[in-house]
């Protein structure tokens, strides 16, 4: 946070700039606007995240923890695997061939998972990429909101469960009615855990287009997320840089769990300092 | 158990057995993918290998090629080492 309140000329030394930084951030249109696209980029990310990886959660650990189930360790364990892959294969595994950057859409695709759909124009349609994107990461990570659930649920006391029984109460409606508010706190938690998982959504975007995920169409391509967005900064600038944005990038890479956002804003004040020039 | 219970159960499993398959899936294609040549691999990614595209380069490739045993070996050290520490601090408490 404080780094971002400087700016620092070709020699490499630093003055300090108060908010101007974000000032030119939020004000240039420049700089405004694929800011603001990523960020909304990352709340739609966000939005299905929460509305289909949490839901489908809940749901898988609702029924594996009904009583005298059988198997339940190897369904738990078959469902939990894909989130134990490192996110690279999973990016290779389910590229989605006809992606809207590369502008085709081929008569046979060469992977199995050719579901973004090709408009008769015969590219795929753009809106529908970050929606596949955000697919492919729940698919993963599913079983994250699946164990914290189920773990939750493995400790509500056996006693409630029987008084509700007696009660005359049936599976479901326990489930709904003792069980779920009793995890509503795991719940919580794991909508924060989301949160940050996806505001850093990088990885993916990562794996399964590249660091350059096209800055040709900075403006119009619907997969940009706030981190690919920072990362291409130093890859734009490579040429005429003295180096430092090879740094940068490093810096990057190492923090950018902590302060994302920050670190964002300080990346491109920096870059928009190298554009203009000597202050 | 009656009837009902029974028909209870069997759409539980129903549904676990579906989504399992979706989660495991893609990750069995790999495995069996892993089993034919590469021009095979492309050109019909879901078709189980056969005589002609049966090839084991692949693996060769990877244990030749680069030191995946060493790689594997170097998990190995670093995951029982950060689980062992984060149990031991999970379990700390101070002033106890």
């Amino acid at each position: 946070m404080a780094l971002s309140t400087y700016t620092s000329d070709p020699s490499g030394a630093r003055h300090f700039v108060g908010l101007a930084n974000f000032e030119t951030l939020l004000g240039n249109s420049l700089w405004s606007k694929p800011f603001w696209n990523a960020f909304g980029n990352n709340l739609i990310f966000f939005t299905v995240h929460m509305c289909v990886q949490n839901p489908i959660g809940i749901a898988l650990a609702g029924l594996l923890s009904l009583p005298g189930l059988k198997l339940k360790g190897l369904y738990r364990t078959v469902m939990f695997l894909p989130t134990m892959l490192s996110v690279v294969i999973v990016g290779f595994l389910l590229e989605p061939d006809p992606l809207p950057a590369l502008g085709r859409c081929r008569e046979a695709p060469s992977r199995p998972w050719g579901w973004v759909p090709c408009s008769p124009r015969g590219s795929a349609s753009e809106s529908s990429a970050l929606v596949t994107l955000s697919l492919i990461s729940v698919w993963q990570f599913v079983g994250i909101p699946m164990m914290l659930i189920y773990a939750a649920l493995l400790n509500i006391p056996e006693e409630l469960i029987d008084a509700a029984r007696v009660d005359g109460l049936g599976h479901f409606r326990i489930f709904l009615h003792i069980k779920l508010p009793l995890v509503l706190p795991t719940i919580s938690l794991i909508s924060v855990l989301t949160f940050v998982a996806n505001f850093n959504a990088f990885d993916l975007i990562y794996s399964v287009k590249g660091a350059l995920a096209g800055p040709r169409f900075l403006d119009r391509h619907s997969r940009h997320v706030l981190l690919p967005h920072l990362l291409r900064q130093p890859a734009a600038t490579r040429q005429s840089d003295d180096g430092r944005s090879g740094r940068d990038r490093n810096v990057l890479h190492h923090s950018r769990r902590r302060l994302p956002l920050s670190l964002l804003v300080q990346r491109r004040i920096r870059r928009y300092a190298l554009v203009t020039g000597p202050t | 158990m009656t009837v009902e219970q029974r028909a209870r159960s069997v759409g539980v499993h129903l549904v676990l057995i579906a989504y399992s398959a979706l989660a495991v899936g893609p990750l069995l294609l790999v495995v069996m993918n892993s089993f034919k040549t590469r021009s095979a691999i492309f050109g019909a990614p879901l078709a189980p290998p056969d005589a002609s595209t049966f090839s084991l380069v692949g693996y060769e490739k990877v244990f030749r090629a680069s030191n995946i045993l060493t790689y594997f070996s170097n998990s190995l050290i670093v995951t029982p080492s950060a689980w062992r520490s984060c149990c031991c601090l999970a379990r700390w408490r101070p002033g106890r």
